[in-house]
């Protein structure tokens, strides 16, 4: 199958080259679609652009990585030489690999993390929407998306926060089973706190509320988060009320001691609380972990837990890689019987005509023929035919599968002398040099 | 007056239901059949007693007869004291199973007074009914008691089990929690079938050489009363209420095996 996947992202180009080919969504993006496919000859081509890579997927028999890549050069105004040193190309099965694992997140700086398949179902829309999706890419990101899914339901590897707002809010499950109508309270208005609280109200938080020395940051901070601010003197107060508490004062030493947490406790009526700490020095005493019901994390704890779990998604990609390598082979099984149609079509449209010529001259030598044996006779050439073509055509197709056997495609053209099928090798002959096999290869 | 008892011990387990629902659910407008079932049992329990006497047996012969009729006191006073104020109904969760056992406790306490033998049979089947839920319902509240223990560990630990998707310690508790309350009242009961059947079938003789039953059974459910009571006076839960179930579990552990070793 002519399809290519070429461009940079994180592993391949430093953030100066990815933000100069960066392209925004709106109308810029299909304006970008319609001059890729009309500068690199393609027939299908779809664009994505994240902040960690900026790739072109595309179909065509016409064109090569070469001229892509200078597409995508010219259309972002950029040297296409600039380009080349940083550029990956991809090609065929290779290009297909890519583009499943992409869309899988099993090439993320983060791997398993769920924003790429979001980003690439909108690039999809996009080329969809603008008319630059075919069946061959159309069909490849639709296996793809298959794939991903398979990769999420079947492997482990989307478990687990990678950064310490995710896995504090994972936690945060992990106590109160669900987010939603929970109350957070922020101590100290850092910026650590700040994200923490953009995750915990992405879960479901239904009130945040902010105490701070600082009237005016603990204000600020609240409004930020449609909460209401507390004095310091209050803290105690809030503490008996929220379910989860992040703590990341300045202070010096421990701002919540046991005592506090002790008469926290009780007026709670030992209802569970969760303390993330972040501060350094921590905020909370160390013996508060040890009150029942109270479950202290502090940046260190949770440090630990996110390393545990890119060690965890690490492990898992092997697993993922196995179950994508299914969808992937169904993909190319797929692409190599369409590729064969026109030929097996032409093949089985010879037989026919062959037959419908003989019973022809027979029908003329027999005299009185009713036409209900006409019919009859006619319908012969069809259906020998089809009994005739069944065992070839089967090998036929079996045999395209890589390592199955002698290329039969070759000796049947050879035998009937027909054309070659359509999406084989224009690619092939269009590469100049050896150099586009491999991806990371410079241009 | 074997009718009476077995009235009176039903209309207590309701109570005690009720009471328990609604002390857990923490709905400010508590319904009102609580109270009109405990008010049946005392009815009952007075029948009981009044039973006991005109066969002979007064009221204050022996401690447990006067268990039995303090218990008796203590839930019409009860009665008196919620009319038309706030229900109290921590205390209710907590006097209805109680009585009902004091209840069992006096009646028992004299196997001359305790007649109707050929309701023996049909004791025996409803101890034995009530009985097999009342386990069945510790041992599953033991196995989420256990599961909590395990993840409250882990988390107090820093370790985030992989394994134990969808479980929350938060979740886990209540759960056990409810459990308990639904087990709670109907072992109960089960105990003061048991108790009567015995008597029934060969006296307090009969009843002494189950002496380690009827402790393990007490043992159980002091545990679950005091975990469910101690929740709703002054919220004990977590660790403490797990543990407490636990303790509940290996006492009717220890029935069934005594029970099976016996057979």
């Amino acid at each position: 199958v002519n399809l290519f996947a070429i461009g940079v992202n994180h592993k391949t180009a430093p953030v100066a080259i990815r933000e100069r080919l960066a392209v925004s969504t709106g109308p810029e993006h299909a304006e970008h679609l319609a001059r890729l496919r009309e500068l690199a000859c393609v027939d299908e081509v779809m664009l994505l652009s994240t902040c960690n890579r900026v790739e072109v997927y595309a179909c065509g028999s016409r064109t090569s990585p070469e001229i892509l890549v200078n597409a995508l050069a010219t259309i972002r105004g950029i040297a296409p030489e600039a380009l080349r040193e940083h550029c990956f190309v991809n090609q065929r099965e290779d290009a297909a690999r890519h583009i499943f694992r992409v869309t899988a997140s099993l090439e993320s700086i983060v791997v398993g993390e769920p924003q790429i398949l979001g980003q690439i179902k909108d690039a999809y829309q996009s080329a969809l929407s603008s008319g630059t999706m075919g069946a061959v890419l159309g069909r490849c990101l639709t296996m793809a998306f298959h794939g991903a899914k398979r990769v999420r339901t079947e492997t482990e590897i989307a478990r687990g926060g990678a950064s310490v707002p995710s896995v504090a809010v994972d936690l945060a499950g992990r106590i109160f089973g669900e987010l939603r109508g929970a109350k957070a309270l922020i101590v100290g208005a850092g910026d650590m706190a700040r994200q923490t609280a953009v995750h915990l109200k992405t879960a479901g938080v239904a009130k945040i509320a902010v105490v701070n020395r600082s009237e005016a940051r603990g204000r600020a901070l609240a409004a930020e988060f449609e909460g209401d601010y507390f004095e310091w003197g209050g803290l105690e107060k809030q503490l008996v009320n929220a379910d989860v508490v992040v703590a990341s004062t300045g202070s010096p030493e421990a701002v919540i001691d046991l005592a506090v947490m002790k008469r926290v406790m009780r007026a709670r009526r030992y209802a569970p609380i969760f303390m993330i700490d972040i501060a350094v020095p921590r905020d909370i005493e160390v013996g508060v972990n040890e009150v029942d019901g109270v479950f202290v994390y502090d940046v260190d704890d949770l440090r630990h837990l996110v390393d545990e779990n890119l060690e965890g998604r690490k492990a898992q990609a092997d697993i993922a890689s196995r179950v994508l390598d299914e969808e992937i082979s169904a993909f190319l099984a797929w692409s190599r019987e369409r590729a064969l149609g026109p030929m097996i079509k032409d093949l089985r449209q010879r037989h026919l005509d062959v037959a419908k010529s003989e019973i022809e001259k027979v029908m003329a030598r027999i005299p009185n023929l009713s036409e209900h044996d006409r019919r009859l006779l006619s319908g012969l050439g069809p259906a020998i035919v089809n009994k005739f073509l069944h065992r070839p055509l089967t090998q036929l197709r079996a045999s395209t599968v890589p390592g199955s056997g002698p290329d039969l495609v070759g000796a049947v053209q050879e035998l009937f002398g027909l054309q070659q099928p359509q999406c084989e090798d224009p690619v092939a002959a269009a590469t100049p040099e050896g150099n586009y096999e491999r991806e990371s290869c410079d241009v | 007056m074997l009718v009476l008892f077995v009235l009176a011990a039903l209309a207590y387990v309701g109570a005690a239901f009720g009471s328990l629902l609604a002390v857990l659910g923490d709905d400010a407008k508590a319904p009102r059949w609580p109270l009109h079932a405990l008010l049946v049992a005392a009815i009952f329990h007075l029948g009981a007693i009044g039973s006991q006497c005109l066969d002979g047996a007064h009221p204050f012969r022996s401690i447990q007869m006067t268990l039995s009729a303090v218990a008796w006191f203590v839930v019409v006073g009860y009665l008196g004291l919620v009319r038309g104020r706030r229900p109290l109904r921590e205390l209710g969760a907590m006097l209805a199973p109680t009585a009902l056992v004091a209840m069992a406790v006096g009646f028992v306490a004299h196997a001359d007074v305790v007649p109707n033998p050929e309701l023996s049979p049909m004791l025996v089947r409803a101890h034995v009914v009530f009985a097999s839920l009342g386990v069945a319902g510790f041992v599953l509240a033991a196995g989420v008691a256990a599961v909590y223990l395990a993840l409250e560990h882990r988390l107090r630990h820093k370790e985030v089990p992989r394994g134990m998707q969808g479980l929350s310690v938060r979740g886990l508790d209540q759960l056990h929690n409810r459990l308990v309350v639904a087990a709670t009242p109907v072992f109960a009961l089960a105990m003061a079938f048991g108790a009567v059947a015995l008597t029934q079938a060969g006296g307090l003789e009969m009843l002494q050489t189950r002496a380690l039953e009827l402790v393990a059974g007490f043992v159980a459910f002091s545990a679950n009363l005091t975990s469910l009571v101690g929740r709703a006076i002054i919220g004990l839960r977590g660790r403490k209420a797990a543990i407490l179930t636990l303790l509940a579990f290996f006492a009717t552990l220890l029935i069934i095996v005594s029970y099976g070793v016996r057979s």
